[in-house]
């Protein structure tokens, strides 16, 4: 078992920590977003009306044909409606609308949190299948390694609240492994199961397949008609949707009829068939608020006659799978639940990356301090710690310093922002490699200051400052420039005790030759 | 009521660590009785009961399974580092079973 440990923990420790990076920061990737496109952050709007806001504004697009609009509901942590369409050219487009006077915003080029972290943590930002499978395998290697975990650390219990923060460096990185492997266990065995699960049929798409002769298109339209009736169009013209209010209302009274008052509002409304005599609206709960479970409840209408035509429930057969999704999605309101998660994903890096560091620690004692191959490893633990959280507070730098209107013909404004995450991500490494043991208490300095200047820098570009946002309820601003100084305290402080610890062993190193 | 199960839960593992000798040790500075050491598990599991039966209340049983143990997580993490930078902090509730 210590052998499965040890290989598995080195082969995949650095993918892992990026993809628990990443995933504690999808936490919170809504605030993100607001961070990162300044015209988010508006006051949320009750009783919005899409009749006023939405429909005057598709019937100014020139809309492709037989195409679907998906309208998303503005709610506390995205504040805008998000309008998702085709035009006649087929191309698609988003928009943010105001959820009060509908107009159009202009909102900053950036993939920011819901999609450059969002996606780097299940592919990497690698085009094509195979990130999908290389966190798909590390998700496979961490719960090998919760397992594996168990059965090595033998004093489970006796040592389960032990930390000796006094003791040689090797023993205190150690028993900070324990720490956070052992306190948080089952959220360190749920969440790489629960992200299989949910990524299952991008793994293994022909094993769903097998019962329609392997044909992955027929499988994914008898999926498409199983939640939802898929009508075929008439291709006659029709009169566009009059109404998305009366639907909205009658899908809601429909669900309070059946769960009660307490339950949530719909989240996205779509139109399909557009322009066609046989349109129809769909209103949707993907992501209920007030549930753990994820899943569509849906309730489709015929916009001609104004008419139920049909509502889509999950079957209680769902009910675990739907919930164990949903825990890994973690789109429900509950602000209390979300900062656990939070915590609980940084004790994930803290393990994974205090495993690495006792690894380090363990072979310079065991081999000469400056072979090559435990400098290498060292570079490569310090810039897969230390450095994807300086690149990504660098990501969020680089947002406030690239002008928003910049007008570059090879590259878009967004990919700017994720070179230089990759940029400063490849520096450290670099850095690493010269500075060698100097590079991790350098590179904690580095996130400390750049933490800082991240802060300062959202004041002067945006003039919200911490006070002030405290001060409005600005809450999603305040949380991020709040985490962000935390997280400048704890580089400095963890940079401070490293030098510490460095003098310490040159002044024995010292003593010795002396 | 979440907010009472929090504190429940970090009370829950402060006690439950101290029935522990080695911290008991190290807080109160004396040697720990077996029967007191049951006596401060048994109040530990006891309020990590009650913790479950508060979260369950509050949140429903769909939430309290997520809540539950991240919060136990959050505490037992809390205690370990009270351990081992300031097990003194400890020593007023350490007084409580020592009487």
């Amino acid at each position: 078992m210590g052998w499965l440990h040890t290989c598995f923990g080195i082969t995949f420790s650095v993918i892992l920590f990026a993809v628990f990076w990443t995933g504690t920061l999808t936490v919170f990737d809504k605030e993100i977003d607001q961070w990162m496109k300044p015209e988010l952050r508006i006051p949320i709007t009750d009783n919005v009306s899409l009749d006023e806001v939405v429909l005057p504004r598709l019937a100014e697009l020139d809309l492709l044909p037989l195409s679907a609009v998906w309208i998303g509901m503005p709610r506390e942590r995205v504040p805008v409606i998000r309008l998702h369409y085709k035009d006649a050219n087929g191309k698609a487009h988003e928009e943010g609308l105001h959820p009060r006077t509908g107009e159009v915003l202009d909102l900053t080029d950036s993939d920011a949190g819901s999609e450059f972290f969002f996606r780097f943590h299940f592919m990497l930002h690698i085009p094509g299948i195979l990130g999908y499978y290389i966190v798909g395998l590390s998700a496979l290697a961490m719960m090998t390694l919760v397992v594996s975990g168990i059965f090595i650390h033998r004093k489970i219990f006796q040592e389960f609240f032990t930390f000796r923060p006094q003791k040689k460096t090797r023993r205190a990185v150690l028993d900070f492994h324990n720490l956070t492997s052992v306190v948080a266990l089952p959220f360190h065995f749920i969440i790489p199961f629960s992200g299989l699960l949910i990524l299952i049929t991008s793994y293994f798409p022909w094993s769903m397949a097998v019962p329609f002769e392997g044909d992955i298109k027929q499988l994914d339209a008898k999926l498409a008609a199983y939640e939802k009736p898929v009508i075929k169009p008439a291709n006659e013209p029709g009169d566009p949707v009059g109404t998305l209010d009366r639907y909205i209302d009658r899908a809601n009274s429909i669900w309070r009829a059946q769960e009660g008052e307490g339950t949530s509002d719909p989240d996205w409304v779509a139109i399909f068939n557009v322009n066609d005599a046989k349109t129809y609206v769909v209103v949707e709960r993907f992501f209920a608020n007030h549930r753990v479970a994820l899943g569509p409840d849906q309730v489709v209408f015929d916009p001609n006659n104004g008419e139920m035509i049909d509502q889509f429930k999950p079957l209680p057969i769902h009910a675990a799978s739907n919930w164990l999704e949903g825990l890994h999605w973690i789109q429900f309101d509950h602000w209390p639940l979300r900062w656990l998660y939070f915590l609980a994903g940084l004790s994930g890096c803290i393990m994974i990356g205090s495993g690495l560091v006792f690894w380090i620690e363990s072979r310079i004692k065991k081999a000469q301090p400056d072979a090559t191959s435990v400098r290498v490893v060292r570079a490569i633990s310090t810039a897969s710690i230390t450095g994807i959280i300086l690149a990504s507070v660098g990501f969020l730098i680089a947002n406030r310093l690239i002008p928003k209107n910049i007008n570059l013909d090879a590259i878009h404004r967004h990919e700017l922002e994720i070179w230089t995450f990759f940029f400063i991500w490849a520096l450290t490494f670099v850095h690493a490699v010269v500075r060698e043991k100097s590079a991790w208490r350098e590179q904690c300095f580095a996130i400390a200051i750049a933490s800082v200047s991240a802060v300062a820098l959202n004041w002067v570009t945006t003039g919200d400052h911490l006070l002030l946002t405290l001060g409005r309820s600005m809450w999603s601003i305040a949380i991020m420039d709040s985490v962000i100084l935390v997280c400048a305290a704890t580089a400095l402080w963890s940079g401070l005790r490293l030098q510490r610890r460095l003098r310490e062993s040159r002044n024995v190193a010292v003593s010795i030759e002396g | 009521m979440i907010i009472l199960a929090a504190i429940l839960s970090l009370l829950a593992c402060t006690l439950l660590a101290l029935s522990q000798r080695k911290h008991w040790k190290k807080v109160a500075g004396t040697e720990l009785a077996v029967h007191a050491s049951k006596a401060i598990r048994v109040c530990g599991w006891l309020l990590l009961v009650a913790a479950w039966v508060l979260c369950i209340i509050g949140e429903g049983v769909s939430f309290a399974a997520l809540i539950l143990p991240l919060l136990i997580a959050t505490a037992s993490f809390i205690t370990a580092l009270i351990l081992g930078f300031q097990p003194k902090l400890l020593t007023p509730l350490a007084g409580v079973f020592k009487r």
